[in-house]
């Protein structure tokens, strides 16, 4: 693997940017969805015993 | 009534049956419980795989030299940003003919990831361009109609955001989503129909194999890596959705 220096900032820009955006987008989506599942149990938990109503 | 037509309708019956069964988002959580990790396996490999192939094992191209690797970053994204605009065309027409609930949640969640493929496919388009045209960009009809399915994205997520009862929201946006299908033929036609830039589409120049084997396999296992990195976000988009219009209910129950 011999790269020509002139274009490798340009291999090197698309791959990085495409690796990073598709890393940053999956962990953004993955923890979106892992906080909806919490908050879903408290929210179901609140609803069986209601605790808001002895504040 | 004839023997043939009784056959028919049987199939289409049951075909109807099977479609409204896949349509249950309790079916969809089980199905998508057996697939995720399968999908997920299956990406990372890919993705290893086609990175070593693409920057390693292939050679150069013999006129634009190692630049053509772009390549394989490059085409997969297009390829599904297409891909998931006519997926979220086809998801928003169940959702308005249908009105089927998780048609509406599968649009709604490919919109997010269809814009990323797409600017993604626009930002390493440029990072080609550059060295290849000596621009970044220029108003060309493959790079504007792209430029296009972008705004497209964009416009179907507002029209979405910009009401406050979700159902109302993705029906408005369902039609945006079914007009601007337009737009796919015209991104597949338009380095045939107009003189431009762009190279020939890559799919063609696949039929006829003027793709080298050695440059073939790193951009199939690219593609097959984008795919299946599609499958999984929306998964988690899907059920992400699901958990906010459960919450809604039951804050609304509250």
């Amino acid at each position: 693997m011999t790269f020509s220096a002139p274009h490798l900032i340009y291999i090197i820009g698309a791959y990085g940017v495409g690796l990073f955006a598709l890393s940053l987008f999956f962990c953004w989506t993955f923890f979106q969805w892992k906080k909806s599942v919490h908050l879903l149990k408290n929210v179901s938990r609140e609803t069986k015993t209601p605790t808001s109503c002895l504040n | 009534m004839t023997q043939s037509m009784i056959a028919e309708i049987k199939i289409f019956s049951s075909l109807f049956k099977l479609k409204s069964f896949l349509a249950q988002p309790r079916v969809f959580l089980t199905f998508s419980d057996r697939v995720f990790p399968f999908a997920l396996t299956l990406t990372a490999s890919l993705f290893i795989a086609g990175l070593y192939s693409g920057l390693i094992t292939s050679p150069p191209d013999y006129l634009q030299g190692d630049t053509m690797r772009i390549m394989y970053v490059h085409v997969p994204a297009s390829w599904m940003a297409l891909l998931a605009y006519a997926f979220l065309a086809l998801m928003s027409f169940f959702a308005l003919v249908w009105r089927h609930p998780l048609a509406e949640i599968l649009a709604i969640s490919t919109a997010p990831v269809g814009a990323l493929f797409t600017a993604l496919s626009l930002i390493t388009g440029s990072l080609w361009g550059k060295p290849t045209w000596g621009a970044f960009w220029a108003w060309d009809a493959r790079l504007t109609s792209m430029l296009a399915l972008l705004f497209l994205y964009g416009a179907y997520w507002a029209l979405y955001k910009a009401y406050s009862r979700p159902d109302q929201g993705v029906r408005v946006a369902s039609l945006l989503a079914l007009v601007g299908a337009i737009n796919l033929p015209i991104i597949k036609g338009s380095v045939d129909w107009w003189n431009t830039l762009h190279q020939p589409a890559s799919l063609s120049k696949l039929s006829s194999s003027s793709i080298d084997p050695s440059m073939l396999t790193p951009l199939l296992l690219m593609a097959g890596a984008f795919f299946f990195y599609f499958v999984c976000t929306i998964i988690l988009r899907t059920r992400f959705e699901l958990n906010q219009r459960k919450l809604l209910v039951r804050m609304a129950k509250q």
